[in-house]
């Protein structure tokens, strides 16, 4: 189970028996997990599986479920890729500058040090020059990465990334992650992240929760066990398994 | 032109036909953002029901009207929140709703029924000092709701979802634009016509995104576009003696072809 290390560091997340129904359908059951400062926690699960929706009732959105979520701190978060007008008349930097308006409200307008400090983030992104740019002529990368500083700007204690791959092409993807890499360092946030990139996962995060409604396994990346994984990929786990090279080579080691 | 500016009739129709330039380029920008293409119409027919029966209960025909585009702005917001439909599928929903109702009322009416088709159709020949009085007030109100609530109005249009996660009040934003779109509709029918609000609605904000890069410039622009709209429309019907609702019209669709047909030389 998780380190006992974290046992001493701050809670960010606590989560007890939670469980989600619509219409009679169980969509989660029985999920408790608890993510501390620094920690980065990846969660998989086939599709259907109740990764987003765990997400929405954190960030939340969803109302209805049951059991226990415990939320200290801030939260930050980057959503699933939607459909997106390509010719909506918003620029990257309007699109960023929406992260602080929980700070202002209705009839603050935002100040100058607002657009400062909007500009330093998409600096430390990487997405300055890409600010003056309608949101839908940037590249699936820039455009993640631009939801990445709308959620960094109000400066979250807990950062929740809902597939932040898709979309993106591998060169994104790796510059998303590598600028992950670095945020956390400097930030000490808890990040979660819902991902289908199952390698990028076992690479990057401390932690993985395996769900499919119920979670069946959340452990330090290096002590889960192809078994573990099997739990929740029954049909496809021969395919799974032969296409995860970086899961082979952790356990080959 | 000086000519044509001597005669009441000109000017007011000049006056109402600005503001209503004015009042639906504003509107409209939300509308073709939002995809809301269809609540011109949507409102304007919804409307029948109410006139039915305003009729049939013999009580103020345009008050039942603006009360129906209210029941029907909040009918549309209720649907697309919680029925989990686009609120273009709500507007398709309530409208024969509404309208079915007015031909049940229309049917009770014992004896001679007016014909209430006619309403739909205004003139902008026709119209009155309080017609101009009551889109002047309609004008001022859409300007300080956008002025004040720009920045809410943006967000909603934008990304509903990610509006509600930071705490933007999009349920008052999202009905308030409702209410609005739909008292500035009923209000317009009558003086202008259904064919042109529909088209003022529409055309300016499909004519400015295709060169605005900010929402702002997208709202001014789409003011512009039918502004001058206006002014070349019944200019040209005055002296074609034409109507002056669908030269306008006819102007806006020239407009939009002419840009898109510039855009793409340039491009």
């Amino acid at each position: 189970m998780v380190d006992e290390e974290n046992e001493r560091k701050e809670i960010a997340i606590r989560v007890e028996d939670l469980s989600y129904e619509v219409n009679g359908l169980t969509i989660l059951k029985g999920v408790s997990f608890t993510l501390h400062r620094g920690e980065f926690i990846g969660i998989i699960g086939p599709n259907g599986a109740g990764k987003s929706t765990l997400v929405k009732i954190i960030v939340g959105e969803l109302r209805g479920w049951e059991g226990k979520v415990e939320i200290f701190g801030k939260i930050g978060y980057v959503p699933q890729i939607s459909d997106l007008d390509r010719s909506f008349p918003i620029t990257v930097e309007e699109v960023v500058m929406m992260g602080l308006y929980p700070e202002r409200g209705v009839f603050r307008r935002y100040r100058k040090e607002d657009v400062e400090k909007v500009r330093r983030i998409m600096d430390e992104i990487g997405i300055y020059d890409a600010k003056n740019r309608l949101i839908g002529e940037i590249s699936g990368g820039e455009y993640q990465r631009a939801m990445l500083a709308r959620a960094l700007v109000s400066n979250p204690d807990i950062l929740i990334l809902d597939e932040p791959e898709a979309g993106v092409d591998e060169m994104g993807k790796a510059t998303f992650y590598r600028l992950l890499d670095r945020l956390r360092e400097r930030r000490n946030m808890a990040v979660m992240m819902v991902s289908h990139d199952i390698g990028m996962v076992f690479n990057k995060c401390d932690s993985v929760m395996c769900l499919n409604k119920t979670m069946h396994c959340h452990k330090d990346t290096r002590s889960i066990v192809p078994e573990d994984l099997s739990t929740i990929f029954p049909q496809d786990f021969d395919i799974f398994i032969k296409s995860m090279k970086h899961f082979e080579r952790e356990h080959k080691r | 032109m000086m000519e044509m500016l001597s005669f009441e009739f000109v000017r007011y129709s000049l006056i109402c036909g600005i503001l209503s330039g004015v009042i639906t380029g504003i509107l409209s920008t939300v509308v073709v953002l939002r995809k809301m293409e269809f609540i011109g119409n949507g409102v304007a027919h919804a409307a029948f029901g109410g006139l039915a029966l305003g009729l049939l209960l013999n009580l103020n025909l345009n008050l039942m009207a603006m009360i129906t585009a209210l029941a029907f702005a909040l009918g549309v917001g209720y649907f697309s929140e919680r029925g989990k439909v686009t609120e273009n599928t709500a507007i398709g929903l309530m409208m024969p709703f509404s309208m079915a109702l007015g031909v049940v009322f229309l049917s009770l009416i014992k004896g001679y029924t007016p014909d209430l088709m006619s309403y739909f159709f205004g003139n902008m020949l026709l119209v009155k000092k309080e017609d101009a009085i009551l889109l002047s007030l309609m004008t001022l109100c859409v300007s300080i709701f956008f002025i004040v609530f720009n920045r809410e109005i943006l967000y909603y249009t934008f990304d509903e979802t990610m509006s509600k996660h930071y705490g933007v009040p999009v349920n008052f934003v999202k009905y308030s634009m409702l209410i609005l779109i739909s008292l500035v509709i009923v209000a317009s029918v009558k003086i202008i016509g259904i064919i042109l609000v529909t088209s003022m609605l529409v055309a300016p904000a499909a004519i400015s995104r295709l060169f605005s890069r900010r929402f702002k410039t997208m709202v001014l622009n789409s003011i512009l576009m039918n502004v001058l709209s206006v002014l070349i429309g019944i200019t040209w019907a005055y002296y074609l003696n034409v109507p002056p609702g669908p030269a306008i019209v006819i102007t806006l669709f020239s407009m939009f072809v002419l840009i898109s047909m510039f855009k793409r030389i340039r491009a």
